[in-house]
């Protein structure tokens, strides 16, 4: 069925400004600093690691292709509620307006984000965006594919106060948009800046898993929120190890999105009785308030790492230039494909993901299933064309 | 004030009642708080809305539609599983019993807006439901007889909105949704009172 009437992604005119910010991000990091930087114990880590910035890459390609199916749905219940329960309609023509409506979606934002590392099964959506442990640009589009399930129940009560959908997606772009910058350890501290709005330094903390990191900075645009309830923390002294304390590795984008699923799913099939199965999905995943939360001892990290050749790392690069236009013609098409054709490049792409990620990890089945995908890209470009 | 402004009112005033004893003398019972947090907070939408003053129940009938059906897709899970699960994190915890509102809610909101409307009535009556299966274990503990006659109540509240109609007056002055708040008012209390003590 032709999905008329939808606009364009308006993330597609973002992606070629996100591409060339990251690689300006990583020559500057190897021209000025030489892609080091102080690490706990004195010791010097790198800021762009290969493969986890290429998973990450990787992962923020799904987390598009994913997000483009629920779209009708998601932006269709905020419509109905709006249409159903709105009290007023907010002046579209008034800049007033568009600026509370964007200090409105700040503040469910800090909810939803705070809700995401509070609540066991909306952490395993957003884990993903944590599993790096590094912190670049790249990280910034490291985007689950899964947190719309809940993500869009924070902001229905903008509908029923009457932000017209205009307004609400329009806020939701600019909030979104603007954290991407904030990833990022090439910015210090930016004085008064850092104490009002999200910045580079609280969102390095934010992203840190040393005691004082965990459960804290959930703003979007204003840190204020964070002031406001309690949770704000300022970034010390000591060296951040990012990452989370249930470590992912893997560079596969499936796997990254699915991992802390399956953990949820084991700790609820081994729970006994229906009060240790709620605890396994709403429980939050740092423990309840009154349990003590574990030291971590930040020496004793270590980071996963793979060894990839210069062959391969060119050809997986390639690969991914090469994924990035699929990911733009996926999205500027998805309005006039039909679902089966949208379904088709989707899998497409998502299994040249897949397999390259397995070439990265040294799996043996990476390179068939590479192969493979580039014999059916014939049948599939006929299947989409035809 | 009009007939249905008063019944939200009494309603209020025993979810304030309600959310008092649960969520501030009994910090271990934010379940049963947040139940009467949500459908409190409908009934307290509800006087605004039909009250005299028909300005401000014309600005509220939206706000009140929405809690409304956030309280029946919600507040009554919450009620249910603060009375027959009272020992469980989610049901002590208030981040936990917020956080599974939520999520109940969410989903509760969305299946309504998409048509399936009698999602309303239907979780409302399923959440009663349980807390009667749940009379029947022994050793559950608080009063029984009192959540049984709170049941009771719940129940001739809801059978009297499916089997009258919006016109129909009872006892020369009750409509049928009137007849629902009286129901809570009296059934609410009981099954907060005859509840079962946590115990960990």
């Amino acid at each position: 069925m032709p999905q008329k009437n939808f606009p364009v992604n308006p993330i597609l005119y973002a992606i070629p400004v996100f591409m060339l910010t990251v690689a300006l991000e990583a020559f500057w990091a190897w021209r000025r600093h030489g892609n080091r930087i102080v690490d706990v114990g004195g010791r010097t880590r790198p800021i762009y690691q290969f493969a986890d910035a290429m998973s990450s890459l990787q992962i923020g390609v799904l987390s598009r292709i994913a997000a483009a199916f629920p779209r009708l749905l998601t932006v269709g219940i905020y419509v109905l509620v709006y249409q159903q329960f709105a009290v007023t309609s907010w002046d579209k023509s008034n800049p007033l307006a568009w600026l509370l409506a964007l200090l409105l979606y700040d503040f469910f934002y800090y909810w939803k984000h705070r809700a995401n590392h509070e609540v066991r099964i909306m952490w395993a959506g957003h884990v993903t965006h944590h599993n790096s442990e590094y912190f670049n640009l790249s990280t910034a589009l490291r985007q689950s594919s899964t947190t719309f399930v809940f993500d869009w129940m924070f902001y229905l009560p903008m509908a029923v106060l009457g932000v017209p959908p205009e307004m609400w997606i329009a806020a939701g772009l600019i909030d979104l948009l603007y954290q991407y910058w904030t990833h990022t350890e090439l910015i210090g501290r930016l004085g008064w800046f850092d104490r009002v709005f999200v910045s580079p330094s609280n969102h390095r903390v934010h992203h840190g898993q040393n005691d004082y990191c965990i459960d804290c900075n959930y703003g979007g645009i204003l840190i204020l929120w964070d002031r406001l309830f309690g949770t704000f923390e300022d970034e010390r002294p000591e060296p951040i190890v990012y990452g989370v304390r249930t470590p992912l590795a893997s560079v596969d984008p499936l796997w990254g999105n699915l991992h802390y699923y399956a953990l949820i799913w084991r700790d609820f099939r081994a729970a006994r009785g229906i009060d240790a199965k709620l605890d396994a999905i709403f429980a939050p995943p740092s423990g309840w308030r009154d349990e003590k939360l574990g030291h971590f001892e930040p020496l004793e990290f270590q980071r996963y790492e793979i060894k990839i050749g210069k062959r391969l790392a060119r050809y997986v690069t390639a690969q991914y230039a090469i994924t990035v236009v699929c990911l733009c013609v996926f999205l500027y098409r998805f309005p006039h494909w039909t679902v089966t054709q949208s379904m088709l490049a989707g899998l497409w792409i998502v299994i040249g993901l897949t397999a390259l990620a397995a070439m990265m990890a040294g799996r043996r089945w990476g390179a068939p299933l590479e192969i493979a995908r580039w014999a059916a890209a014939i049948a599939v470009a006929w299947a989409l064309v035809g | 004030m009009t007939p249905d402004s008063f019944s939200d009112l009494a309603l209020c005033l025993v979810c304030v009642g309600i959310l008092y004893r649960c969520w501030w003398l009994q910090a271990d019972r934010a379940a049963l708080g947040l139940a009467g947090l949500l459908i409190g907070l409908a009934a307290a939408l509800g006087v605004l809305r039909f009250s005299t003053w028909t300005e401000i129940g014309e600005l509220v009938k939206g706000i009140h539609q929405f809690a409304s059906v956030l309280a029946a897709v919600a507040g009554f899970p919450m009620l249910a599983l603060g009375i027959v699960r009272p020992d469980s994190t989610v049901a002590r915890h208030r981040a936990g019993a917020w956080w599974c509102a939520f999520v109940i809610g969410g989903f509760g909101i969305a299946v309504w807006v998409l048509g399936f409307k009698p999602w309303a009535q239907l979780v409302p009556a399923l959440s009663t439901l349980s807390i009667l299966v749940a009379l029947r274990k022994p050793n559950a503990g608080g009063d029984r007889l009192l959540r049984a006659l709170g049941v009771g109540f719940l129940f001739a509240g809801f059978t009297a909105v499916v089997l009258l109609t919006p016109t129909d007056v009872v006892f020369g002055m009750v409509t049928r949704v009137q007849l629902l708040h009286y129901a809570l008012v009296i059934g609410l209390p009981l099954l907060v009172i005859g509840a079962p003590r946590v115990n960990s």
